[in-house]
């Protein structure tokens, strides 16, 4: 007997909310980075994700809260070995090349994700352990899975297993990314590399799942996303009126555009798995040390941090997991606060004492660590410096580009090292914190802990979201408790646009759900 | 002088044979492969890690993946990029013209007006001019080409809005990134052409020329000028050349299409194909430059002669 598939599940008929928006006009966005490339399948970079919003649809859809909503599947079920999900499709989809959306179209979208040929860079991931698919009937498919896989449905709702044409890709082979066919509330029109793409309005729409605030056709003819990879350019680019908003926006023009009343500025949270912070080393001294872990944690004032490098845009992060995720324990983050006294006895108590420099000692070692982290984010390190030596640690700063800090940070040569990853599952923290991801995964803490590791085992298979919830929490608590990691705060994008758009807030951080759909000028 | 053309045109299958082995071999020593900057946004497990790298063929013996390369550049592959899995030479040929106009619309402010400068700089040595276009040159020289780059912006295109503040492809877009671009060459040239004309014009020749009547303008345009601008197009070579791949920055803050940027990031995400096709594209147009100022200077120096 099929056990309903769990998580808040919104209504499952599609949107009928009376669409209010008035439909015309064009809308232009500078965006800070280039697409990597147009085809779901095989994309990796979050920057893409707006334009993957726009021009297809996936199965389910989700809102940063957890919340899933029924879109391209109209209901779903795992069965009772959690080995075999059944979908029931919804019908009267098209695809922009006339094409039918139907059960074959999503065996061969799953087969084609997995598919080494395909050598797709994220969606294969979100697959799990798939391992194939069956056709019911035309709006009935049977997904099967080598292993239980609690988290398909929130799986399905990121970008990576957005549906495709298969007709398109069979004709355009792996030239599939210039001329990317999908069933979105837009079409692709036109990319030229490095300048922009520019989608329009696909005047079929008629299947917005419910999160949309509207159904029916987009309101905007025309979308151009422009790139414009230099911040000061990006913001006269508004300025002058050559785009209607930009992402990205430096901290003090952010501030000016907000106090403007030309245009309206917006910042977009994204949701961590963990959110910004600092990974502390376990296996490498001083930071093997326990008491010296959570003198670090006492250590650090996040507000000064917001305040210095963001200008105070910004808000402070306290766990392992973004404050507004549905499954932040808020408990194990009120573990540790800003508490200089009590850092420094923490350090007085493992031995580190002040002599009559800067820095404490031990048996004649002066008490340093080093920090690694991008170039780009240089003020922050030297702001977390300067805070660590106020207990009297030395902090040692090495700046690198991205692989190289990547290299550096798996074989373990930091103390320190900064990092932040978007996610949209706390499963997505084993990669973080499960030790079969020391050395050659991301687990630049090298934290290892058995309990830790069975609980995201658990987690994985277990279907039940309630109990879900406890699973993570328990991990939550204890990788606070271990100190392995300091959270900073909440990674965000800044927005600014010229005034006169509808909700501004539809567009989110990461572009995952980026309503540009539900979007028009209110003018 | 037939002879001398082809034997440098077969020269440059070598080098560039040479270069990508070379290039080949660095890029691997870099820290980090490309699937960790692929999967840099997704926390993925190792696991992930080794069926993407896998999928890639980026695990197998560095020998395998090189000989597979020369052996597919050997029948016109060039291969795709790793991450756009875009033809690359497709992706160069797209972002090569607008990195062409930009060196060429920028040497053609440069060398007219550097060369004029100069002149001026030189026949009224020690004048206002002079001094004045001495210090601009300095200016030129010191000043960092983003900041130009962005002031420029900042005053054309947000607060007289005469001009568009990015992108390329018009000519309106041109004309603000080919001026920031010019004002280094501009410097370098009028320096230059200021110091070879000084040491031209005190030669016998000139004096011989100016005791048989000519006027002024003549012994300059006519009999010194040629003679000076010997330096300068070696000079205005390099200067194109590194117009060409330098333009980098420039390329950046106006946001336009170019192949420096094109190569920067595709160093910077370890994509092999991309950062080999780069290489060879631009070794090719330098080496055909060169090539270029040499004949040019054969031609206007009657003293060179190849054989």
């Amino acid at each position: 007997m099929p056990t309903v598939a769990p998580a808040s599940i919104a209504s499952p008929a599609a949107s009928t909310a009376t669409s209010a928006g008035k439909p015309g006009g064009t809308l232009k966005i500078g965006l800070q980075r280039e697409f990597q490339i147009l085809d779901p399948h095989v994309d990796s970079s979050l920057a893409d994700n707006i334009f993957f919003m726009a021009v297809f649809d996936r199965l389910i859809e989700r809102t940063p809260d957890g919340k899933l909503y029924p879109s391209l599947a109209t209901e779903w079920s795992v069965s009772d070995d959690g080995l075999t999900w059944t979908f029931k499709l919804r019908q009267g989809v098209k695809f922009h090349d006339g094409t039918p959306f139907d059960a074959a179209a999503v065996k061969f979208n799953f087969d084609r994700i997995v598919d080494p040929a395909t050598k797709s860079q994220s969606a294969i991931f979100s697959l799990g352990p798939y391992d194939s698919t069956t056709v019911v009937d035309d709006s009935t498919i049977q997904v099967k899975f080598k292993t239980p896989y609690g988290r398909l449905p929130s799986s399905l709702a990121t970008l990576g297993p957005s549906m495709v044409s298969p007709a398109a890709v069979q004709k355009y082979g792996q030239d599939f990314a210039l001329h990317p066919v999908g069933t979105g509330a837009f079409v692709f029109k036109e990319y030229i590399q490095k300048q922009h793409v520019v989608i329009t309005k696909n005047p079929d729409y008629n299947w917005a799942s419910a999160r949309s605030t509207h159904n029916g056709p987009a309101y905007l003819d025309e979308v151009t996303f422009q790139f414009i990879p230099e911040d000061g350019t990006r913001t006269a680019a508004l300025s002058q009126g050559q785009v209607d908003g930009i992402n990205a926006v430096q901290p003090t023009d952010w501030v000016a555009f907000k106090s403007s009343g030309d245009f309206e500025a917006s910042q977009r949270l994204v949701e961590g798995y963990p959110p910004a912070g600092i990974y502390l080393n376990v296996t490498k001294a001083p930071t093997d040390d326990l008491t010296v872990r959570k003198a670090i944690e006492f250590a650090i004032n996040k507000d000064e941090i917001i305040k210095v490098v963001f200008d105070g845009v910004g808000q402070p992060a306290n766990g392992v997991i973004s404050t507004f995720s549905w499954a932040f324990n808020k408990d194990a983050g009120t573990l540790y606060s800003f508490d200089p006294k009590q850092a420094g006895d923490l350090l007085d108590q493992a031995g580190w004492v002040m002599g009559d420099g800067d820095y404490r000692s031990k048996d004649g070692q002066t008490l340093e660590v080093l920090y690694i982290t991008f170039t780009t984010l240089q003020t922050l390190a030297e702001v977390v410096q300067s805070q660590l030596k106020k207990v009297g640690v030395k902090v040692n700063i090495l700046a690198e580009d991205n692989p190289a800090q990547q290299q550096d940070a798996q074989q373990g040569k930091h103390n320190l090292d900064w990092t932040q990853w978007s996610g949209t599952d706390p499963d997505d923290l084993h990669k973080i914190f499960g030790s079969e991801n020391i050395g050659n995964g991301w687990n630049f803490s090298h934290y290892s802990n058995a309990d830790v590791d069975q609980w995201f085992n658990d987690g994985a298979i277990e279907t039940d979201s309630t109990k879900r919830k406890s699973i993570y929490d328990k991990i939550q608590q204890q990788v606070m408790e271990d100190a392995a990691y300091v959270p900073l705060y909440n990674y965000q994008v800044l927005w600014g646009f010229k005034k006169g758009l509808s909700n501004t807030d539809v567009i989110d951080a990461v572009g995952s759900s980026a309503l540009i759909y539900d979007l028009y000028w209110d003018k | 002088m037939i002879q001398y053309l082809l034997r440098r045109l077969a020269i440059t299958i070598p080098v560039i044979y040479g270069l990508i082995t070379l290039v080949f071999f660095m890029m691997h020593l870099l820290p980090g492969d490309a699937v960790q900057v692929m999967l840099t946004e997704f926390a993925a497990s190792a696991k992930d890690q080794e069926v993407l790298r896998h999928n890639l063929g980026l695990d197998r013996p560095l020998l395998v993946q090189y000989v597979d390369y020369v052996w597919a550049l050997m029948h016109g592959d060039f291969g795709r990029s790793l991450f756009s899995h875009q033809a690359v030479m497709s992706q160069i040929g797209n972002q090569l013209p607008a990195t062409m106009q930009l060196a060429c619309a920028s040497m053609l402010i440069a060398v007219p007006i550097g060369i004029l400068v100069g002149i001026a700089a030189a026949v009224r040595q020690n004048g206002w001019v002079d001094r004045v276009s001495m210090v601009g040159s300095l200016f030129g020289v010191a000043m960092p080409n983003f900041w130009l780059g962005l002031v420029f912006i900042y005053v054309f295109a947000v607060m007289l809005n005469w001009l568009p503040a990015a992108g390329s492809g018009s000519l309106k877009q041109l004309i603000l990134p080919a001026v920031s671009l010019a004002a280094y060459p501009i410097a370098v040239l009028a320096r230059l052409v200021r110091a070879s004309m000084l040491e031209v014009l005190r030669q016998e020749y000139v004096v011989t020329a100016r005791s048989r009547g000519v006027s002024e303008r003549g012994v300059i345009f006519r009999h010194a000028l040629k003679n000076a601008l010997i330096p300068v197009i070696t000079v205005a070579g390099m200067q194109f050349g590194f117009a060409l791949g330098g333009a980098v920055i420039t390329e950046t803050v106006f946001a336009r299409q170019g192949i420096g940027q094109l190569a920067v990031a595709a160093i910077q995400q370890r994509d092999m194909p991309l950062v080999q096709g780069t290489v060879i594209v631009v070794g090719i147009i330098t080496i055909l430059a060169n090539l270029l100022v040499d004949i040019v200077y054969g031609l206007i120096d009657p003293r060179i002669r190849y054989s």
